[in-house]
């Protein structure tokens, strides 16, 4: 053999063993079984001549073909293997009603939960079943599929998928994601959702808050139906639960668009409540009734809901406009997927469909919870306003009183005096001209310590200088002005204010009676009280001849000391620094007394 | 030279106490006596005074409408404003309108003369209120959001303005404070003038600005 010769025989032998390589990897071809033979059964095996059984084709829908059957009935779907595969095979329902068990080639494969009362339900979830590869064979093999349909409901079974385990895994992971897990993630936000409308009506005592509740929880017990897949109630006492609530969820959401609209029909709502709580009677009424009530009541809802959208949309033209496009397009979304359904249940579509339900409390969440948390934060919103106002007049009262005491005990005495004066008729003009000049200055400083920006003691002390100077100087009296640093007093509000001020005023009116002098002199500064704690003095000394004997209680000192002491200050009267005239010294706290 | 006052005062006694002191004072001449705004306009309208002496509550309309016309047509003219409290609410809103001060009702011939004298004399009449507020006002606009100030965002004050109008409001005099702070009276006063002067603008900028956020409420 040539070189040449043999390099050809090992080029085809390599790519013969190439092919063969690759028709091994080669995914198996999926098969979609349509054609079979059916034949009524129970649920134990297989009957024996299902093969001869009545030929059907996929979707088989019990109703058209059978309508008066239920129970189990069998399907023997036959396809044909040139080889087993080596790669593991599965099988994949994607439709089934109610609950269906798998065999192949006369062993049991799988079920969907129990095929006896109460059945397992799996009207809205694919069934996928591994195939055992040592059940399968080259030739033809049959898939026995067993069919609970349940008396007068919808029954069927539509084309069933053979393939690859993997893809049909991935098959059936898609379709659980929007046909169990969205409805499971719904079932869970709206059980939130309900209890928090809950909490918000029991807060609030809007009824709003209740309606809008309680329609979410029956569209929550009615999403049940979606993904709960072990029934714990006998099928008609389950469907009749799902059924009722999805009817009552009418009347519940009218109650919630009259009380969010303020419109108040009682007549209505009883006459709804009325017809959708006919819905109980579907837990025993005969089960041939059962879908015609069902149907009648369920058009009822979707009138009744219809109703709602329109009143809400037509309020929001006139009232709310931002919420408009949101009405409408909730609404429209919700009605729709409402009557998507139902035409599913009225026969007007074709089953098999998957359900759009489990979506209409998102849909209305969006539509109308925004609403409802708005209206909550604006009620909030009032209330803490009204409280605040409240504390606002209740601040007014005490300052209109405070302001009426002064008045009374200042303005008023000393306009009392002047007219004792005039009546007396023995007063000097001169005198009653001080006496009202007295009650004007008085009035000045109740008028300054109402001034919100007297909120310092400089401030105080300016507003002092400002007020009496022109008095002392009409007396030939002059201030000698010596202000240092002063630290913020942080508790001297308007009264405090006033409490200084009169202080001040009284101590230099006291120094002007003092014969002789010609200057006073004011000081502040940081100061140390007795005990080391921090605070301020002001002191206010004159260079008049003095006090005829050591410390004595001049006219207007007690008054003086008790004012200092309700400031939690202290104030002394003694000599004057250079040996003459007196001095005032008033300490305060440098903290809340 | 003999400065021109008009006196405008709606209560006939003040008005002859007040119109008494300024004739006792030989510098001062009364250019005019007015008991309304409308006889006050009168007058500015044909011998404009060198300084305005007005209340505020007048039978047919406000003292700050005359002093805001007044300084309108001749800038240069002074302002004062007659109060019987000086406080914060009557006068802030005529220092607004550009006046410097305001004198007491009951004051004497010589408190009354006094501000108008000072007026005249080219300095500022200030009390530890007006100090008071003018601080309050400017810290104010300084910190006020964004929305809220004025368009031109008002002027501040000056580190030095700051230190001047503090000592004011402490009740420290001109002099005193010239004094403390080692700079003449005149600088003092030559601040206390140039605060009024922002003060008197940013008030307008905030006027203007207040009449159109009202348009634009309005228009909503």
């Amino acid at each position: 053999m040539s070189r040449s010769a043999a390099g050809l025989v090992a080029l085809v032998l390599g790519a013969l063993a190439a092919g063969a390589a690759a028709r091994a990897a080669a995914p198996f071809a999926e098969r979609l079984l349509v054609h079979g033979a059916f034949r009524l059964g129970d649920a134990a095996a297989p009957p024996p001549d299902l093969a001869a059984g009545e030929p059907v084709e996929l979707p088989d829908r019990w109703p058209e073909r059978r309508p008066e059957a239920s129970g189990v009935g069998w399907y023997r779907l036959p396809f044909a293997l040139d080889t087993v595969p080596d790669r593991p095979l599965a099988v994949l329902l994607p439709h089934v009603s109610m609950n269906a068990a798998v065999w192949l080639n006369g062993s049991w494969v799988g079920q969907g939960g129990r095929m006896e009362e109460p059945v397992g339900r799996s009207w809205s979830r694919p069934l996928l079943f591994p195939l055992p590869a040592g059940l399968l064979h080259a030739g033809e093999n049959a898939l026995e599929i067993a069919v609970v349909r349940l008396p007068d409901c919808y029954g069927g079974l539509a084309p069933v998928r053979v393939g690859d385990a993997e893809a049909l895994a991935a098959a059936e992971r898609r379709a659980l994601l929007w046909q169990v897990e969205l409805p499971k993630a719904v079932t869970a936000a709206g059980l939130v959702l309900a209890l928090v409308m809950l909490a918000f009506w029991i807060g609030a005592r809007d009824p709003s808050y209740a309606a809008f509740g309680a329609t979410t929880a029956l569209l929550v017990v009615h999403n049940l139906n979606y993904h709960v897949r072990a029934s714990p109630l006998p099928w008609q006492a389950w469907e009749a639960l799902s059924c009722s609530a999805i009817v009552l969820a009418g009347p519940a959401f009218v109650a919630f668009v009259h009380r969010l609209v303020g419109v108040a029909r009682p007549r209505l709502e009883r006459l709804l409540w009325g017809v959708g709580l006919v819905s109980l009677a579907l837990f025993v009424v005969p089960h041939r009734v059962f879908h015609p009530l069902f149907n009648a009541l369920a058009l009822g809802a979707l009138g009744a809901a219809v109703y709602a959208v329109a009143l809400l949309v037509a309020h929001a033209r006139r009232r709310d406009r931002t919420s408009l496009a949101v009405y409408v397009a909730a609404g429209a979304a919700g009605l729709a997927i409402v009557a998507r359904d139902l035409a599913f249940q009225l026969g007007v579509l074709r089953e098999p469909g998957v359900p759009w339900m489990p979506l209409a409390i998102p849909v209305i969440f969006a539509g109308y919870a925004v609403t409802l948390v708005r209206r909550f934060v604006a009620a909030f919103r009032r209330a803490e306003a009204q409280r605040d106002a409240l504390a606002h007049e209740q601040v007014l009262a005490l300052e209109r009183e405070r302001i009426m005491r002064e008045m009374h005990d200042g303005v008023g005495s000393h306009l009392v005096r002047t007219l004792s004066m005039l009546e007396g008729r023995a007063a000097a003009p001169a005198e009653l001209a001080r006496s009202l000049r007295a009650a004007l200055d008085d009035m000045r400083l109740v008028i300054d310590s109402l001034d919100p920006g007297i909120g310092d003691l400089g401030s105080v002390l300016g507003s002092v200088r400002e007020r009496l100077e022109p008095g002392l100087e009409r007396e030939g009296v002059h201030f000698e002005w010596r202000l240092g640093e002063l630290p913020a007093l942080s508790w001297l509000g308007p009264e405090q204010a006033l409490h200084v001020l009169r202080i001040l005023q009284e101590a230099i009116a006291n120094a002007l009676r003092h014969a002789g002098a010609t200057c006073i002199r004011v000081e502040c500064g940081a100061e140390a009280g007795a005990g080391g704690e921090p605070g301020v003095f002001v002191a206010i000394e004159d260079d008049g001849v003095g006090l005829p004997s050591a410390p004595r209680r001049g006219r207007g000192l007690p008054n003086l000391a008790r004012r200092a002491a309700e400031l939690g200050g202290r104030l002394e009267v003694g000599a004057g620094s250079a040996g003459r005239g007196v001095r005032v010294h008033l300490w305060l706290p440098g903290a809340p007394a | 030279m003999r400065h021109r006052v008009l006196l405008v005062e709606d209560d006939d006694e003040t008005r002859a106490r007040i119109a008494s002191a300024i004739q006792a004072e030989s510098r001062l001449v009364l250019a005019g006596v007015a008991a309304t705004c409308g006889e006050a306009r009168a007058v500015l309208a044909v011998s404009p005074p060198d300084v305005l002496v007005t209340d505020l509550e007048l039978p047919d309309g406000h003292g700050t409408e005359l002093i805001r016309e007044a300084r309108a047509a001749r800038p240069r003219t002074e302002a004062l404003v007659i109060t019987v409290f000086g406080d914060e609410r009557s006068v802030v809103a005529a220092l607004e309108a550009g006046a410097a001060g305001y004198l007491l009702k009951d004051g004497t011939d010589a408190e009354i003369a006094r501000p108008i004298l000072q007026l005249v004399d080219g300095g500022s009449p200030i009390s530890p209120a007006i100090a008071r507020h003018l601080l309050r006002h400017f810290q104010r606009q300084a910190g006020a959001p964004e929305s809220k100030s004025p368009p031109d965002g008002g002027p501040s004050l000056s580190a030095r303005e700051r230190e001047v109008l503090e000592l004011l409001a402490r009740g420290f005099k001109v002099g005193e404070i010239a004094e403390r702070l080692g700079i003449s009276a005149h600088t003092v006063t030559t601040h206390v003038r140039h605060l009024y002067e922002k003060l008197e603008v940013s008030s307008r900028g905030e006027a203007i600005y207040a009449a159109m956020n009202r348009g634009l409420l309005r228009e909503r």
